[in-house]
């Protein structure tokens, strides 16, 4: 999940909000089998841009020093070993580098709609109406190959350390053994492509920018704001009972939330603590936090990522029957661009929890603190 | 009788296979897998592949079938309309697929799947044939 800030205004955004969506949809393929066979690497190329991640990027002109001291892990977590990952998740992803895919990612141009905690705000250099960008893709199918082929190696490890599985699915092997090393060495890989996808699409959003606003030379007025993970593993030392202890903390479905003075967080943010970024449905709205102190000792440091839905795909597609999910968003000044009817249905508001109520849960516990509301005007779906 | 059919299962999407034969109840696996992703009907019989998958028990085979579906699909945009068993046993399967290659001006999208899960997976013989259940991560 990335956040990019603007110096533009929401106003402004509306006023080419068409141009834009067309602009942006044609830069960065969406959906089902989306690739980019003008970008396509070769297999040398690729397995350095699993070990680099970002570094990769920035060495070809493609991030700022800027843009890497904004992700998590300066956009490239260390112990990545391109050897673990197969021929074939290779070849599922030397074309979808830059490509969002289909499902929930997409790509939203929004606005600052709301500020709650200004001092927070105004460090990530959000401010109201202010224009922002959200990137929500990962590793694409590169990663989804790695989760294959790593569950048929687990199977077998299971097997081999007799741990018994309640359901197939939870196969494993002790995070210290060869094959629970080789396996975070190519999550790691996943991670950094990941980190390297959404840099591509960010360079892609600048060009947008660039064209519709007649911006001049490299300037987009596009800043990263922050990138960080919701589907990873990470070896971290938090306190347990009162002890400093070394843990794998499995985020998945969640992201980080560092609270302020931790040394991972970015040197901007370290006196308000690590943006946190919950994305909403796409009729509804996104919200940046930060980390708490609170949160850290409770939660390992940990937030959801998103509302999490309340209707299966199949019945929100039932849900939406003949109605124009597209029509409803346009009439509340929301334009959808490159998304099939079926993501259309299984996306729309009704199929998530409200994310209102998610976040107020989330401040009100203490785990993370609201720092401003961003609404939709583009979205880009697969 | 479709050979297959879909059940709720929040995020994901389950499907339930059935077959006289175990060789029936892959190929439903098959036309499952591309009812999924795009309109059956749109896609053509314009080439036939060859498919081999092993795995270590027929249940991971399951899995192991549409994993290579998949990968066909999102590394090479290869869609099928046709699938035809050869021959299978517990540990080794092979087949034919006849289809085309993914072209976005004439297919109608419908979902990606990112893969084929090991979750509530079930392969069972019964009186009648063959039921399976399998959960599709989209």
């Amino acid at each position: 999940m990335r956040l990019l800030r603007s110096g533009l205004s929401g106003q402004e955004i509306r006023n080419v909000a068409n141009g834009l969506a067309e602009v942006l949809s044609l830069k960065i393929p969406s959906g089902l089998g989306s690739s980019r066979k003008d970008f396509s690497q070769d297999v040398k190329t690729l397995r350095r841009i699993l070990e680099q991640g970002v570094g990769w990027a920035h060495e070809q002109g493609y991030a700022s020093k800027e843009d890497a001291a904004h992700i998590e892990a300066q956009g490239c977590i260390s112990g990545a070993e391109p050897s673990q990952v197969s021929e074939r998740a290779l070849e599922r992803g030397k074309s979808q580098l830059g490509t969002l895919g289909s499902g929930n990612h997409f790509l939203e141009v929004g606005y600052v709609r709301e500020v709650f905690d200004e001092r927070a705000a105004a460090a990530m250099g959000l401010e109201k109406d202010l224009a922002t960008v959200l990137i929500h893709t990962g590793s694409r199918g590169l990663g989804h190959q790695i989760c294959s082929d790593s569950l048929s190696l687990m199977m077998q490890a299971a097997r081999s350390y007799g741990i018994h599985l309640p359901d197939r699915q939870l196969c494993c092997a002790p995070i210290g053994s060869v094959e629970g090393r080789k396996y975070l060495a190519a999550m790691a890989c996943a991670a950094n492509f990941a980190f390297v996808n959404r840099q591509m699409i960010t360079h892609w959003t600048r060009e947008a920018f660039q064209e519709v606003f007649g911006m001049v030379g490299s300037e987009s007025g596009l800043e990263l704001v922050y990138d960080v993970c919701h589907n990873i593993a990470k070896l971290e030392t938090h306190q347990v009972q009162g002890k400093a202890t070394r843990l794998c903390v499995h985020r998945k479905g969640a992201t980080r939330a560092f609270p302020q003075g931790h040394r991972e967080v970015p040197e901007r943010y370290r006196a308000v603590g690590q943006p946190v970024l919950v994305p909403g449905d796409m009729g509804r709205c996104s919200y940046v936090l930060v980390g708490t102190e609170s949160g850290y000792a409770e939660t390992f440091g940990s937030a959801c990522h998103g509302a999490g839905r309340v209707m299966s795909r199949k019945q929100a597609q039932k849900a939406a029957g003949g109605r124009s999910v597209i029509k409803e968003l346009e009439t509340r000044g929301i334009l959808v661009k490159g998304a099939s009817r079926a993501t259309l249905a299984e996306e729309m508001s009704q199929a998530y929890k409200n994310v209102d109520d998610v976040v107020e849960v989330l401040h009100q516990a203490g785990i993370c603190r609201k720092v401003a509301r961003l609404d939709p005007l583009v979205v880009v779906k697969g | 009788m479709q050979g297959f059919r879909y059940f709720e299962h929040t995020g994901d999407l389950g499907v339930e296979l059935y077959g006289d034969t175990l060789e029936d109840l892959f190929e439903h696996a098959g036309e499952a897998f591309t009812d999924i992703v795009i309109d059956p009907s749109s896609v053509r019989p314009l080439q036939e592949i060859e498919l081999r998958v092993e795995a270590p028990d027929l249940e991971q085979l399951l899995v192991e079938w549409l994993s290579e579906l998949i990968f066909r699909f999102d590394a090479h945009g290869r869609l099928f309309c046709h699938y035809h068993i050869r021959s299978l046993d517990a540990q080794r399967l092979v087949g034919t697929a006849r289809g085309e290659v993914f072209d976005p001006t004439r297919h109608t999208i419908r979902t990606e799947v990112k893969g084929a899960t090991y979750h509530q997976l079930e392969l069972r013989r019964y009186e009648q044939g063959w039921k399976g259940r399998v959960i599709f991560d989209l």
